[in-house]
């Protein structure tokens, strides 16, 4: 019950691209959510990292997929390792402001729509770009650069023009429309400059940044191969970064693995980014306790579970016999499967569960079996 | 099931976020209808052919499918439903799809398991024909998978045949094949 309140929860909180309206209503909006974000995962790249095809995405997704197959996930590019990760800040602090102004514009968006469809639509047009302006004016959103570019001068009467409607001004020959009268403009630019001066101390925030950037002075942690390493070194590795030194010696070599991959992840974040070391535990121990969770779910109940694939069992037992008898009992299968296919398919549902053995045995048999 | 569900944060995430593109008709195609109302099938049309979703709001680890079988093959006018069961460490892992009831077809086994490349990992290669390139990759979706499975129904790959008998048929005897189907899905619409 309470979980699928939890779920019903956590659905309402999952956000994605088809919150904004489709390309054809509001273009590249929907497009923009969707390229910051991690094709994996589809969360928004969390410590970006790019492989050398050009790909990009989360640190530890990648890294994860990474140690099944050495492939990039999107173009298949071989012979990618871990080594050929590099860090993509600049889509971090995209991403970074995006997540920031997300839900503003998303209001902005769902507002002008709204308006569309309740009044004429021609006249509307023009207070949805007011209204879009209006939120570029403001500073968490934009640089003061191109706030600035909005406005030109109009070559002809040299008024400030916004941009947009520089073309329809000239065309009535400078006759003004009340939107660029003076005292309004006025009003734009104490807009602007309250925005300047806002601008300048985000600026120094950057600066800061980019000074603790400099410093940054830690190293991933190398990846070891554990063959060649006995329990005890394994578990001084762990006990160096204060990780638990308990259970077999299957558990602390995940475990350091796991902390590895997470520790160098995390490097993998501009430093403001970065998550403490104690949370990095943290993160290790649920993960921990998740694949204890999942062996348990596997084995739950032995003897339940022997009852109930006794049938597999069996046929694999049979299955590893001499070829013998099975082979016989396949083609004998296949002569009556022909006329009779759904009988077929009802018989052998018992033996279905290790098709995949089951399928590859009986491929070879009856292809021999279709040449002679 | 559920604790298992309630275990993997990453992979539940990705399924919702998955579901809820489905459901705002965020694909590109315009091809699905998801919904929790799967069993009512009326709202069926050409341009809609295939409903999707998780059987329950209690477990997202287990979706159903309801797919139209494509126009000009043998499959068309058949319903056909299938059970996704996802892995707790989806998408690293591939889910696996399987026809209930089961599908004459050659590449489903008998017992409904749909045999396609791109639901293999690259370690496992039942069949040792399929180019490491058509595998399954975590970014892969279950849109995608299933538009594959759609064309697979459509054209089926012989050179991984998972019913052998059918392989043979689609064979040997394209025509008596094509009976059989329409067969089976008439009797199983209860026509």
């Amino acid at each position: 019950m309470a979980r699928g309140n939890q779920i019903q929860q956590l659905m309402s909180d999952v956000q994605d691209p088809s919150d904004f309206p489709p390309q054809s209503e509001v273009p590249g909006l929907r497009l923009l959510d969707s390229s910051l974000r991690c094709t994996i995962c589809s969360e928004f790249f969390d410590g970006p990292v790019t492989l050398k095809c050009g790909h990009c995405f989360c640190s530890l997704c990648i890294r994860e997929s990474l140690s099944e197959k050495h492939e990039c996930p999107a173009c298949r590019e071989d012979d990618v390792d871990i080594v050929h990760l590099r860090k993509n800040p600049a889509m971090e602090e995209v991403v970074n402001a995006w997540k920031q102004c997300r839900s503003h514009l998303l209001q902005i968006v769902n507002d002008s729509r709204g308006h569309v469809d309740s009044s004429s639509p021609s006249k509307k047009r023009k207070r949805t770009d007011e209204s879009r302006s209006a939120t570029l004016t403001d500073p968490s959103t934009t640089s003061d650069s191109s706030t600035l570019t909005d406005f030109v001068n109009c070559p002809m009467c040299d008024k400030r023009v916004k941009y947009e409607d520089i073309n329809s001004h000239m065309d009535k020959s400078c006759k003004d429309e009340p939107a660029v009268t003076l005292p309004s403009s006025k009003l734009q630019w104490d807009n602007i400059l309250g925005a300047k001066s806002q601008v300048k101390s985000s600026k120094k925030r950057g600066k800061e940044r980019a000074s603790s950037l400099e410093e940054e002075t830690d190293y991933p942690l190398p990846s070891k191969s554990y063959d060649t390493l006995k329990d005890k070194q394994v578990r001084e590795l762990l006990s160096e970064h204060d990780l638990p030194t308990t259970g077999d010696r299957k558990t602390i070599i995940a475990r350091h693995q796991r902390w590895v991959t997470i520790y160098n992840a995390n490097l993998d974040k501009t430093l403001k980014m970065r998550k403490s070391l104690s949370i990095l535990r943290r993160d290790l121990r649920d993960w921990e306790t998740q694949q204890k969770n999942k062996t348990k779910h596997d084995i739950e109940d032995p003897t339940a579970y022997q009852i109930k694939q006794k049938s597999e069992f069996d046929m694999l037992i049979e299955a590893a016999r001499p070829k013998g008898t099975p082979k016989s009992n396949s083609v004998t299968s296949v002569s009556n499967g022909h006329k009779v296919p759904s009988n077929r398919s009802g018989s052998t549902t018992k033996n279905s569960s290790p098709s995949v053995h089951g399928g590859f045995v009986e491929a070879i048999v009856v292809d021999s079996d279709g040449e002679s | 099931m559920s604790s298992r569900g309630a275990s993997n944060a990453t992979a539940l995430r990705r399924l919702m976020t998955e579901y809820k593109q489905l459901t705002s008709g965020g694909s590109p195609d315009g091809m699905f209808t998801a919904g929790a109302s799967l069993h009512q099938s009326n709202g069926f049309s050409t341009t809609n052919p295939i409903s999707l979703g998780p059987v329950s709001e209690s477990d997202f680890f287990t979706w159903e499918a309801l797919i139209c079988g494509p126009k000009d093959t043998p499959f068309e006018g058949g319903i056909f439903s299938a059970k996704l069961t996802f892995p707790s460490d989806y998408p690293l892992s591939p889910f696996k799809m399987k026809f209930e009831p089961p599908l004459f077809h050659p590449n489903i086994y008998p017992d409904g398991n749909v045999c396609i490349s791109i639901l293999h990992t690259p370690g496992d290669d039942p069949t040792m024909y399929e180019q490491a390139s058509e595998r399954w990759s975590p970014v892969q979706s279950v849109e995608k998978v299933i538009l594959s499975v759609i064309s697979m129904l459509a054209e089926p790959n012989l050179e991984s045949g998972a019913n052998i008998d059918c392989c043979k048929l689609y064979r040997d005897n394209r025509q008596e094949y094509g009976r059989l189907v329409r067969e089976s899905i008439k009797e199983q619409l209860g026509i």
